[in-house]
């Protein structure tokens, strides 16, 4: 069975040059673009792994990850979240408490070497 | 992103400037409260904490136009209050009330990320109120600082990120194959765009890490460890160059009290550096545990420094043997990170080094307290 990953970013374009990446590799691809719609897209799409923005408007990255790990249903799956340049200011303290904790979840400084990417991918969920 | 706290210490809104006096002594603290009603100029609205956790429980409930902290508190000493406080609330500005007539701590509990500080005893309503407006400003100002950095380091990565995937695609070949000075034009301009995302993120971290905005996860790590974690990725780059790196270990584990990716940070930048400069011969790497110190060194049999550079090393936009226009290009700022980063743990950094003789790294850092 080919593995799904969950692409969530507000910026669309990197959304869909990442699904062209990821499907050159042999992952199957689901996307959204905000918070809200990416938790639609887990019920309906059940993703083995999901890659996350961390700064969106409305529902954010972060608060996203609070709602999967609140369901034993969704806390298993593995995230990568895509931070800004300087990934570890005051935005992201939130999000860094939950990755130390939880070593399924990994983080990825923008802009990103797509084989650091495949390679973290790899790792997760092989 | 901010408009919350900007509010909040935008104070000609409030008809009461609402502060909070953090000190454990109630006969300083009355007199103190007294005194400001005195003057009829203002109106205040106070609200006392005796100990830290006090501090903290209001903070959460209410809000404050900025916060009067003595340092030395039953609960927390020092600068661990002032951390505490700014942990808790980053945006309120704060006036530190230190009993020590000392200047050079004055400036220090700034650095820490104070936005003014005052001499008990030496208080006037006067003073007081100089002293609330100007911290009040400062961190507005501070506060539009942020905003820019944030705004910056978010809306840099997104067009960076799809220049930068977009090209790698073509450049690997999804989108068809190319020929061979297609390639080689793809990778310098990625190459570029690897340049500018650096420049970007040394910029914003060297000026956040300036204005006292990065704080530390310090957790008990081993220097060795890391040390080796680090060689794995170094010795081959070395190696490709023709380079040895030695290693050096006083003992098997070395214990600090750090913030491990911070180090890592340091040790990377100190690598990169004696890589750069180092075409044939060895880098070593030492770490010594001196008692009540850990002392990292790292060596390298490169060009050296001359001697009238050697003061300018650490400072802002440095860059040296940059001017044969070879593969050495840099911010100027790795040096600067690197020692406001190990400052920032209470160590210290020097160089020394003799222009055509190699330059010898070293950092030492205090080990924690009962090791």
């Amino acid at each position: 069975m080919m593995r799904k990953i969950l692409v969530v970013d507000d910026e669309q374009k990197l959304v869909e040059l990442l699904k062209i990446r990821l499907e050159a590799n042999q992952y199957e691809v689901v996307t959204a673009f905000n918070g809200t719609e990416a938790l639609e897209k887990v019920g309906q799409e059940n993703p083995s792994l999901i890659i996350l923005d961390v700064i969106m408007p409305g529902m954010d990255g972060g608060e996203f990850a609070k709602n999967l790990m609140a369901d034993v249903k969704t806390s298993w799956i593995p995230i990568i979240f895509l931070t800004s340049l300087v990934n570890k200011g005051e935005e992201s303290a939130e999000q860094y408490k939950i990755n130390v904790e939880h070593k399924h979840y990994q983080t990825l400084a923008k802009p990103f070497d797509s084989s650091n990417l495949l390679k973290m991918i790899k790792d997760l969920i092989g | 992103m901010n408009t919350q706290s900007m509010s909040i210490n935008n104070k000609a809104d409030a008809d009461q400037l609402r502060i909070l006096i953090v000190e454990d002594n109630q006969d300083d603290m009355e007199a103190f409260v007294e005194m400001l009603y005195m003057k009829q100029k203002y109106a205040w609205d106070f609200k006392r904490a005796t100990h830290l956790g006090e501090a903290l429980r209001y903070l959460k409930e209410d809000i404050f136009d900025v916060i009067i902290l003595d340092l030395n508190l039953p609960d927390s000493t020092g600068f661990g209050s002032l951390n505490k406080i700014r942990e808790a609330k980053p945006n309120i500005p704060i006036v530190v009330m230190t009993g020590l007539n000392d200047e050079k701590i004055g400036v220090l509990t700034i650095r820490y990320g104070a936005q003014d500080y005052l001499f008990k005893g030496q208080i006037t309503a006067d003073l007081f109120l100089r002293s609330v407006n100007y911290a009040i400003e400062r961190q507005h100002l501070e506060q539009v600082k942020d905003d820019l950095i944030a705004y910056v380091n978010h809306e840099l990565s997104n067009p960076l990120s799809i220049i930068k995937e977009g090209l790698s695609q073509i450049n690997d070949g999804i989108k068809g194959p190319i020929n061979e000075e297609q390639r080689q034009f793809l990778e310098i301009t990625l190459e570029s765009i690897d340049r500018l995302s650096h420049i970007a993120q040394t910029l914003l971290e060297s000026t956040r890490l300036e204005f006292g905005k990065i704080q530390l996860n310090q957790e008990k790590c081993d220097l060795v460890e890391i040390v080796k974690s680090l060689m794995v990725s170094f010795e081959s780059v070395a190696a490709h160059q023709g380079v040895v790196i030695n290693v050096n270990f006083s003992s098997d584990v070395v214990k600090i009290d750090a913030d491990r990716d911070r180090i890592i940070q340091v040790l990377t930048n100190l690598l990169t550096n004696a890589l750069k400069f180092t075409q044939k011969g060895f880098i070593e790497i030492s770490v010594v545990d001196r008692g009540h110190m850990v002392e990292c060194s790292i060596f390298d049999t490169g060009r050296g420094i001359a001697p009238e550079d050697l003061p300018k090393v650490f400072g802002k936009y440095q860059r040296f043997g940059q001017y044969q226009g070879s593969r050495i290009k840099g911010t100027g700022l790795g040096l600067f990170i690197c020692k406001q980063l190990i400052e920032l743990h209470d160590g210290r950094i020097w160089v020394e080094s003799q222009a055509g003789h190699g330059s010898k790294f070293v950092f030492q850092l205090p080990k924690k307290e009962g090791e």
